[in-house]
């Protein structure tokens, strides 16, 4: 049974109807005409104070009862194969409960630096530090190779003899994995051509008026969330096993674990009450997961293992480096004609260096040709990473986008508005990050500043993808105290998903966002989805909606015979259930839940498609950089940084802004600061910590500006599409078209750092480019 | 990471410290802010079984009177008054170290006395194993220039230099008795040796000479980042002019060697001479061509020698009101 509605959707106040069919008893999509009270508004988080006050346990604060600390023997070796291990010192060292292998057979490979081998649990972590110490292990070491390029030619140590399969998680984008050929460390191209076979691709670039070539170079960066990876296990017994873990999917903990241990799925919980941060790498149990598991049977006790920060960087995950060699054409009426893009990076041991999103989604270009490869190192594997290869992406092709506008004499901006006509969101992000940044007051030409420091201002687009899950289940419990009580289980990873909970259900419910007594992050609870894809917000929210609105129609119903009209005359609003057209005909919400048959109801929301579907389908972004550079120290400094994105209606500006704020920021710390940098000699990472890997800080935070749009698609009932990712993908690209507009000269390698600034400076100098 | 166990003292006098650290036969490190003793300690660098803790002994906190004591905060530093019209260069180089919450605890005597930075020692325990330790920490070649005599971790405090053109005393006091060494004579070019001062000796406070007040002196410091790093170059500089006449001109820089670096022998020379631009860029010239920096930090050494020039040729610009 459906019922068929009216929406005024659009872009900000430029709206239109449109019709759309919806279930019977869904409730009315929230569109552009709507005035809501939370919603769209700015509601701090609900478990603010909690954090702030240190009294918000994270999974790194669990403390059990008996509990073992667990930590794991690591490789020092890059590749090496593993020919006998000796514990019997270590089985007899004090407090050591249990010793576990990774691999039970020997010989065993190890492929990297900080391979995990073996772990061990004792009743402290000194004890179980000490107790690896005495682990004897016979290593025959093997050739490594630690450098992309040396890594692809024909004489290279070989990391894999056999076919790899891609692992893939929440956070990968889909048809990354396509299937693709292996040969020596080299695994592809995936070829995707648009428009043609690539000698068209190669033809129209010979036939454009303008062409720009050049090689861009990013670098590998660990992706140093706050709280490391890690969990703790116990078992109720031999049947149940429950496990609090730091992680972005407590459903995808929960089935990789039923997995390994050939468990019901029913008979695992995982718990994330609060999450310091994943960025993507942070989906699976992982491997410190399952021995933690492991550990636990094993040792009778509950076992906790979390990660220190150097395996941090070693070992669970890193944004794969990149090559791009990248050629762009345009035509002198400033209209691109074709793109090719070659492209290859390393993600260590693991697959997904792929880096064509932006060059395959932004542009109306008819002929795109683009090849890509995944090079294996002896490198710790990489993860899904906040845009899995859309930062480097952008890097790459938003760079040649500028250079080709400065070629054919245009304004970036207006070159990229030409060449984007189609996508009406864009055509008014562009104007309004225009005013914001006082575009038209910037100066044509690049090096215009006389003296050593000059000021810059850049612009480049970001992309990303409108994603979302169904099946997510959400409850609402209304008690008869009056009280309300939303869950669900997906975890809150710092976005503020428990916040938007509170707000979507007080909004609906004429409550207010602090009365709402939200419970999240437990398996055990209502189907939730994984944090990855930036879909947290469009994937539940829907369902916590459709709940909650059920929930006041079964108020509704009871309130009615009270106050002697039909239910639908009632209304709710601030606390008070009430006739519309009379409103002394009014109760308070508690009045009418102590009238509800029994102590409780409770009321499952459910997420289904949404009811259509969003036009255009990508979710476009741009940022504007403001940079000084000083040209005699090479130091950029990055002023202010101006950003317009689409996120479809947004919910809490607050925890919106919130994201946007750290994508950008983790955007300059990726273009100026973060190198993984690896000893050729031993494979070793010679940074990993947090003082040599580099993270911005507050001091190098610039201003941000950011401007929310309001897109009403009219999708699903709350209309909300995600934001996580994209505010980070366009960030490096604009402060390096920044650092050109101030110098004159290409940084075509991440990080931007200060000898690289000089040596391009010295390159332009040189007259070269 | 965790702390080793060791032992804690907390003595009242100096006295009673000396006492204290003769019971331990050599294996103690005197503790002041320790905020580079403990993460040195957490990474297994060099841990001692018995930390003697400085922060009792009233006589080591004085400020005032062109004397700081050693265990004066530098948050005290930034803020003081005294120093910000006497001595703003200290205030400044301060200012400039580590971050608000550290410089609450860092002292002035453990950032004179930092222990050298390396990025081969700087490493937890798995890390320098893997590696093969080095001559600094439970191995015997240095991994930054093969051979076994000397260690070349980089001396990265950021007020030596600044005390150094000031020509600032510091002052020890041990079993033996008191003395004082002139900051241009305190350090030793040794990584692990690193300064005149004895093991049991320790440094009570820092004089200022009375003329110091008439230089006019700066700090910049280069780095990566603003919010919190070592300085991979420092440079000071202390200038009196005669108009245009350079009465007196003293440069340091620290971060580039084993030792923070006077180079009296370039700048005794240009007394009397007019600081124009031609004899700027000779002085920054020349001092850039003097420094040796290895490839130990995360910055290359040529660029960190580069800079050198660049930092001087700002600072005596500065200085000189250009
Ligand atoms: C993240 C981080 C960033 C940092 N950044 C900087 C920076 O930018 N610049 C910089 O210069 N430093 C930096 N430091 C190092 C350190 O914080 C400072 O140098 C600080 O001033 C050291 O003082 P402390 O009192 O904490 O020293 P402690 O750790 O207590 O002592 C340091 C050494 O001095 C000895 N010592 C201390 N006082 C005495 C005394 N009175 N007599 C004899 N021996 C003594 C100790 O035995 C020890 O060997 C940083 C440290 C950290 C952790």
């Amino acid at each position: 049974m459906s019922k068929q509605v009216n929406l005024s959707v659009g872009i900000q106040d430029n709206l239109r109807e449109i019709t759309v069919e919806i279930p019977d008893e869904a409730p009315r999509p929230w569109d552009g005409t709507d005035k809501l009270k939370y919603i769209g508004g700015r509601v701090s988080r609900v478990d603010g104070q909690e954090k702030t006050t240190g009294r918000a346990k994270f999974s790194s604060d669990i403390q059990l009862p008996g509990m073992l600390y667990a930590r794991f023997l690591r490789s020092p070796q890059p590749a090496a194969v593993v020919k006998s291990i000796d514990i019997s010192k270590a089985e007899s060292a004090p407090g050591v409960k249990a010793i576990l292998l990774v691999q039970e057979k020997l010989p065993m490979i190890v492929r990297f630096v900080g391979q995990e081998i073996l772990a061990v649990a004792a009743e402290t972590r000194q004890q179980a530090d000490d107790a690896l110490k005495l682990i004897e292990v016979v290593y025959r070491e093997r050739p490594f190779v630690t450098k992309t390029d040396e890594a692809r030619r024909a004489d290279s140590p070989v990391v894999f003899e056999q076919a790899v399969e891609e692992k893939k998680s929440e956070g990968d984008l889909p048809g990354a994995a396509a299937t693709a050929g292996q040969n020596g460390n080299v695994r592809g191209p995936q070829i995707r051509p648009k428009g043609g076979a690539p000698d068209k691709v190669d033809a129209a670039l010979a036939g454009s008026d303008a062409v720009v070539e050049a090689t861009y170079r990013t670098q590998v960066q660990t992706h140093s969330a706050m709280e490391t990876h890690g969990v703790v296990a116990q078992w109720q017994d031999l049947n149940h096993l429950t496990v609090w873990a730091s992680t972005q999917g407590t459903f995808t903990v929960r089935d990789e674990l039923a997995e390994v241990f050939e468990m019901p799925k029913s008979q695992i919980r995982v718990l994330t009450k609060h999450m310091g941060g994943g960025f993507g790498a942070k989906f699976g149990a992982g491997i410190y997961g399952v021995m933690a598991a492991k550990l636990a049977r094993q040792a009778n006790a509950p076992v906790r293992l979390m990660l220190d920060r150097k395996e941090e960087h070693l070992c669970v995950g890193n944004r794969p480096d990149s090559t791009q060699k990248l050629k762009v054409g345009a035509n002198s009426d400033g209209k691109l004609t074709a793109l090719k893009l070659l492209a290859y990076g390393t993600a260590g041991v693991g697959t997904g260096a792929g880096v064509s999103g932006p060059a395959r989604n932004i542009y109306e270009i008819e002929h795109i040709y683009s090849e890509e490869s995944d090079v294996f190192t002896n490198a710790g594997p990489g993860a899904a990473f906040r845009a899995p290869g859309h930062p480097q992406g952008a890097f790459a092709l938003e760079q040649a986008i500028d250079e080709l506008a400065y070629k054919l004499k245009i304004d970036p901006l207006a070159f990229r508005k030409t060449n984007t006509s189609k996508n009406e969101i864009r055509q008014v992000q562009y104007k309004l990050a225009a005013a914001k940044a006082n575009w038209a007051k910037r100066n044509s030409r690049p090096a215009a500043d006389s003296g050593p420091i000059k000021r810059g201002m850049g612009v480049a687009n970001s992309v990303w993808y409108y994603f979302y899950g169904t099946g997510f289940q959400a409850s609402i419990q209304v008690n008869s105290d009056g009280s309300v009580e939303p869950t669900n289980g997906v975890q809150d990873i710092g976005g503020g998903i428990t916040t938007i909970i509170a707000m979507v259900v007080a909004e609906e419910l004429g409550l207010k966002p602090t009365d709402i007594r939200v419970t999240i992050g437990d398996s055990d609870l209502g189907f939730g989805p994984a944090s990855g894809g930036s879909q947290t917000t469009a994937g539940i929210t829907p369902a916590v909606r459709d709940a909650a609105y059920r929930a006041r129609m079964r108020m509704f119903d009871i309130a009615a015979p009270l106050l002697g009209v039909s239910a639908e005359q009632l209304r709710a609003d601030e606390g008070r259930i009430f006739a519309k057209e009379d409103k002394n005909k009014s109760l308070t919400w508690k009045q009418v839940a102590s009238k509800m048959p029994g102590d409780k109801f409770t009321i499952v929301g459910e997420r289904f498609k949404d009811h259509i579907q969003t036009k255009p389908r990508t979710i476009a972004g741009v940022q504007v950089a403001e940079v000084e550079v000083d040209t005699e120290t090479g130091v950029v400094r990055v002023e202010r940084v101006v950003a317009v994105h689409d996120c479809g209606r947004p919910l809490d500006r607050l925890t919106l802004e919130s994201q946007i704020n750290g994508g950008i920021i983790q955007g300059i710390s990726y273009a100026l600061f973060e190198d993984r940098i690896l000893d050729r000699n031993t494979g070793i990472m010679v940074n990993a910590n947090l003082e040599q890997y580099k993270i911005a800080g507050s001091l190098d935070v610039p201003k941000i500006e950011s401007v929310i749009l309001d897109v009403n698609h009219g999708q699903s009932s709350t209309g909300a599409i995600g934001i996580g990712e994209p505010a980070t993908v366009p960030t490096a690209a604009a402060i390096a078209n920044a650092v050109f507009h101030a110098t004159g000269a290409r940084v075509r390698e991440l990080p931007m750092t200060p000898d690289r600034v000089l040596s391009a400076l010295e390159y332009k100098e040189g007259g070269t480019s | 990471m965790i702390l080793p166990s060791f032992k804690y003292h907390q003595p009242t006098t100096l006295n009673e410290a000396f006492a204290v650290a003769k019971t331990c036969n050599g294996d103690f490190d005197f503790i002041a802010g320790g905020t580079d003793v403990l993460p040195n300690y957490k990474n297994r660098l060099n841990n001692r079984s018995h930390v003697i803790s400085l922060s009792a002994i009233k006589e080591l906190f004085e400020l005032g009177d062109s004397k700081i004591g050693a265990m004066v905060t530098l948050v005290q530093l930034e803020k003081n008054e005294w120093l910000l019209q006497n001595h703003p260069a200290i205030a400044q180089a301060a200012h400039l170290i580590a971050t608000p919450p550290l410089r609450e605890s860092a002292t002035v005597g453990g950032n004179i006395l930092l222990d050298t930075r390396c990025w081969f020692f700087n490493q937890s325990h798995l890390w320098r194993e893997s590696k093969g330790f080095c001559l600094k920490a439970d191995g015997n070649d240095c991994l930054v220039v093969p051979q076994k005599d000397i260690c070349y971790a980089t001396y990265s405090g950021d007020l030596a230099p600044v005390f150094m053109v000031l020509g600032a005393s510091f002052h020890l006091a041990g079993p033996a008795g008191r003395r004082e060494v002139a900051a241009a004579d305190f350090f030793r070019h040794d990584g692990i040796t690193r300064y005149v001062k004895q093991p049991e000796e320790i440094l009570t406070h820092i004089s200022l000479p009375e003329n110091a007040g008439e230089l006019r002196a700066s700090y910049r410091k280069l780095r990566l980042r603003d919010s919190m790093d070592y300085p991979v170059m420092g440079a000071a500089v202390a200038l009196r002019l005669n108009g245009k006449i350079v009465d007196e001109l003293r440069i340091a820089i620290t971060g580039i060697d084993t030792t923070p670096f006077l180079y009296d022998d370039i700048t005794k020379g240009v007394s009397g001479r007019e600081l124009n631009s031609a004899l700027t860029a000779q002085i920054a010239n020349d001092v850039m061509e003097a420094v040796k920096p290895y490839r130990n930090v995360h910055f290359t050494p040529q660029y960190r020698k580069a800079m050198v020039g660049v930092y001087l040729k700002r600072l005596l610009q500065e200085l000189s009101g250009d």
